[in-house]
């Protein structure tokens, strides 16, 4: 935006908008005075002021709600207030921390297309998040983040493809058995319990497939599902996360 | 054209008007303000002055000096903590304004608000 917020942050600030992770909207207020209130802070004219209000409140549907004192709102409409009012400056960028932390399933769909909506007219988004699925879905470039150090910067499918080695072979039996003994198998590195699934960590799914049909018919089993799954972002993060873990306790020493 | 300064003196001035019109708005036009600031004072000044052989006029400095201890004690000072509390007050230190014109905002509707107190007891 060329300008440092060291230096002059009233022109820095001026060009962001900020979502924490608490609403924090004014109770006292009703979300239209929210909005006026927000935009008073960044030097909006009335008539600005206003046009945008409106926009904002159809866009997020709180049009209904407009002279309603906030303190009475449900945390997805605060969340919803929120972030309608960090979009009052119109920002070139807008840090968002967890923007869908304890939303329903409709409303975080709905802020999902709404930040779709702002990229496509070339807003840039920051996006904290602990939901790894969201990160996968939502953005173009991801940065893990491990003891304070980004570990890892990249679109989540080239991320992907550098940890190739964490494949899976998810597969359920019928009963559901005690599936520990099949960590003998020696092409597994690590295997998961889902539920009444079972996931084994592979770099060569083929021979896992094998061994697992194997060892279902001497055990007169039934096999319900079974699946290959290359690797997740989770997954990718996990085995981050702990390269990055280790190395910060070799920095500490 | 209007100088970069002199711009940002305006918008600054702006922003502390507008944080003190919704201190008072939110934070002192509250029960327990009202409780406080006006009743508890007009109480104080009854207990002091009834049977009491003193003239009104030199009552008076005394109930307005009671006014403005309580009703400053009971806004200002909350306005700040209430807001670090509801983190509402993260909204104001990453709006484009200075810190000095934060603490400008919420003195003065404290300042406003004592004095108004204390002008409508004295037209009394």
């Amino acid at each position: 935006m060329g300008h440092d917020i060291q230096n002059k942050p009233f022109l820095a600030k001026e060009c962001f908008g900020i979502v924490p992770e608490v609403s924090n909207v004014y109770g006292g207020f009703s979300a239209w005075q929210n909005l006026m209130f927000a935009g008073e802070l960044y030097g909006i004219p009335i008539d600005q002021k206003t046009r945008r209000a409106d926009v904002l409140l159809d866009k997020f549907g709180l049009n209904d709600f407009k002279k309603k004192k906030a303190k009475g709102f449900s945390k997805g409409m605060k969340r919803k207030l929120t972030i309608a009012m960090a979009l009052i400056n119109e920002p070139d960028i807008i840090f968002l921390d967890e923007p869908s932390s304890g939303l329903d399933v409709q409303s975080v769909v709905m802020l999902r297309e709404i930040l779709r909506g702002l990229k496509i007219t070339g807003t840039t988004i920051f996006l904290t998040t602990h939901n790894i699925e969201e990160a996968n879905i939502m953005c173009d470039r991801v940065a893990i983040i491990v003891h304070g150090r980004s570990a890892a910067i990249d679109s989540p499918e080239n991320l992907k493809k550098k940890n190739q080695g964490t494949q899976s072979v998810v597969f359920a039996f019928d009963p559901v058995s005690n599936y520990d003994s099949l960590l003998k198998i020696p092409e597994v590195s690590r295997m998961n319990r889902e539920g009444d699934k079972c996931r084994l960590y592979t770099d060569d799914p083929s021979s896992v497939f094998s061994s697992v049909f194997d060892y279902a018919r001497t055990n007169n089993l039934k096999l319900i599902t079974m699946n290959t799954l290359g690797p997740s972002l989770e997954d990718v993060f996990l085995r981050l996360a702990e390269t990055g873990k280790q190395n910060f306790e070799v920095n500490k020493r | 054209m209007k100088s970069e300064s002199l711009y940002r003196l305006e918008r600054e001035l702006a922003s502390a008007w507008a944080i003190t019109k919704k201190d008072i708005r939110i934070h002192y036009l509250t029960p327990a303000v009202i409780m406080f600031g006006i009743l508890f004072p007009v109480f104080l000044f009854i207990s002091f002055a009834i049977g009491r052989d003193i003239p009104l006029l030199e009552l008076i400095p005394g109930l307005m000096a009671i006014t403005i201890f309580f009703s400053a004690s009971s806004t200002g000072p909350m306005a700040v903590p209430t807001e670090r509390r509801n983190k509402t007050y993260d909204r104001l230190i990453t709006a484009p304004i200075s810190p000095f014109s934060i603490l400008l905002g919420e003195t003065l509707g404290g300042f406003i608000f004592d004095d108004m107190y204390c002008a409508n007891k004295f037209r009394c």
